[in-house]
């Protein structure tokens, strides 16, 4: 009816218009597609990122945690000795002053042991970019549970 | 490595012990010196001892050997002495006729008789009258006179005999009284030498035993003095070693204190550091991501914006909008004040 109006009275085409909503429907379909497709290539991206960061900031952790009492172990043994040289001598003095036997042989070099096996770092098994780009269920994003990993809360 | 052991065994004592080792082996030398010195002092002032008994023996050797000397004449005399009293008869009857037996019985009496005998007899064998009475009278009256006049010579001899006993006798007297003076006297001129030089050694010996009693007490009171300086010193040596070492440990302890703390806040800090570091990352990863998402959202959006519109449906600006536009035009060419 409304194009045998148009034939007859003329007036509006609208061909062209439907044509451009249909081009324009695709249009907005492919950019919704690449959108979605970029955004998940930006979070699986992100995420592995963060993985690995996490992982190599928890082996540095776990390397200062392990070090750590290490160092303070090693302290404490050397002050320690360093006190019982002192305590040690105390007797040495006392038998020197009063011209007592003395017995050198209770001056003895204190080493202080310690556990290098902390050196045998290795790098974390890092999440390659292609690794996180296969194909997975990819959940949905939650960004507060990202921004909050790592500090034991939410 | 560990030192060997120097057990001092064979060098000399030192420290305290060895201090006062020392002191005691000097003090005890010097007590000793000094007591030596005062003995052979009181040594050296004893009473000079005086021996009387070599003096008496001396006498006595003197006596005797004067007795010895003069004992020919005294023996002889003292006999002499005897026969002649005995024949004066002063010792009796029996004593006299008993001298007077010996003295016709004597070897001189019996050689006369013998003399004058053979005399007679020569004289009357020549005459011829041996055996007549008056040569037998003779004979006696002969012997009777010599006799006689013997005796008396005889008397006179032994009294001369007697008489040179008593003067050895009396001689010997002389000396032993001359010796028993000078034995007097040597023994009162050693008494009063030993009674003087006695005052005058005890005064030294006073003296030397008050040195000897001053120079022991003050070795004493420095023994003392420096034994007692000595483990005062060595107490405060002691003390000393005992505060340094207990300050040393102090302050080892307190710098362990330090240490530990440091390390801990060390530790700390650093952990937190990583772990700020590592909220800062993941909050940064999370900012990048959302601006990232907002970007994409936003292209998208612009691409839908940027979309061809439908034709027909297009919006005119109208005739109020066109007359903006114109004077915002305007507007840019005039030039600002001060640019």
């Amino acid at each position: 009816m409304g194009g045998l109006v148009k034939s007859i009275f003329g007036g509006t085409d609208r061909s062209a218009q439907t044509q451009q909503v249909q081009q324009n429907t695709q249009d907005r379909a492919l950019f919704e597609r690449l959108a979605n497709q970029g955004r998940s290539d930006a979070v699986a991206l992100t995420g592995a990122g963060d993985e690995n960061r996490n992982m190599a900031y928890q082996q540095v952790l776990n390397l200062l945690s392990g070090t750590i009492p290490q160092r303070m172990q090693a302290q404490q043994f050397g002050n320690v000795g360093a006190q019982q040289q002192l305590i040690g001598g105390l007797p040495m003095i006392q038998a020197a002053l009063m011209g007592q036997p003395l017995n050198f042989a209770s001056m003895q070099p204190t080493q202080i042991a310690y556990n290098a096996d902390w050196t045998r770092q290795a790098l974390p098994q890092f999440r390659t970019s292609a690794q996180a780009l296969q194909p997975r269920p990819a959940p949905q994003p939650d960004l507060s549970s990202m921004l909050y990993s790592g500090f034991g809360g939410e | 490595m560990a030192l060997a052991p120097a057990v001092m065994q064979t060098t000399p004592p030192i420290g305290l012990i060895g201090s006062e080792q020392a002191l005691m082996g000097g003090s005890s030398a010097a007590l000793e010196a000094l007591l030596s010195g005062f003995d052979q002092a009181r040594g050296a002032l004893q009473p000079v001892s005086v021996d009387m008994g070599n003096v008496s023996s001396s006498i006595a050797r003197g006596v005797s050997g004067a007795g010895d000397v003069l004992q020919p004449w005294q023996r002889p005399g003292l006999q002499a002495f005897d026969l002649q009293a005995a024949l004066s008869g002063a010792l009796g009857p029996q004593a006299q006729a008993q001298a007077y037996s010996n003295f016709q019985s004597s070897p001189g009496q019996q050689f006369l008789r013998d003399r004058a005998e053979q005399a007679l007899l020569r004289n009357s064998a020549a005459l011829g009258g041996l055996g007549g009475g008056r040569v037998r009278q003779e004979l006696q009256r002969q012997a009777i006179g010599e006799a006689q006049q013997d005796f008396g010579n005889a008397f006179n001899r032994i009294g001369t005999v007697a008489q040179g006993g008593l003067t050895a006798a009396g001689q010997e007297a002389g000396l032993i009284g001359q010796l028993r003076a000078q034995e007097a006297s040597i023994a009162g001129s050693l008494e009063g030498q030993r009674m003087g030089l006695t005052s005058q050694q005890q005064r030294d010996l006073a003296r030397i035993a008050a040195d000897t009693g001053m120079g022991a007490a003050n070795i004493a009171a420095q023994t003392g003095q420096q034994v007692a300086r000595d483990r005062f010193t060595t107490g405060t040596n002691l003390a000393g070693a005992v505060g340094g070492t207990t300050s040393a440990l102090a302050t080892l302890v307190n710098q362990q204190g330090q240490d530990l703390a440091g390390t801990i806040a060390a530790g700390a800090g650093d952990l937190s550091n990583i772990i700020a570091g590592a909220g800062g990352a993941q909050a940064q990863s999370g900012q990048n991501l959302a601006a990232l998402l907002a970007n994409i959202i936003s292209g998208q959006g612009s691409q839908v914006a940027s979309l061809p519109g439908v034709p027909g449906t297009q919006q005119t600006t109208g005739v109020l909008g066109n007359v903006g536009n114109f004077l915002s035009g305007v507007g840019s060419l005039i030039p600002r004040p001060g640019g």
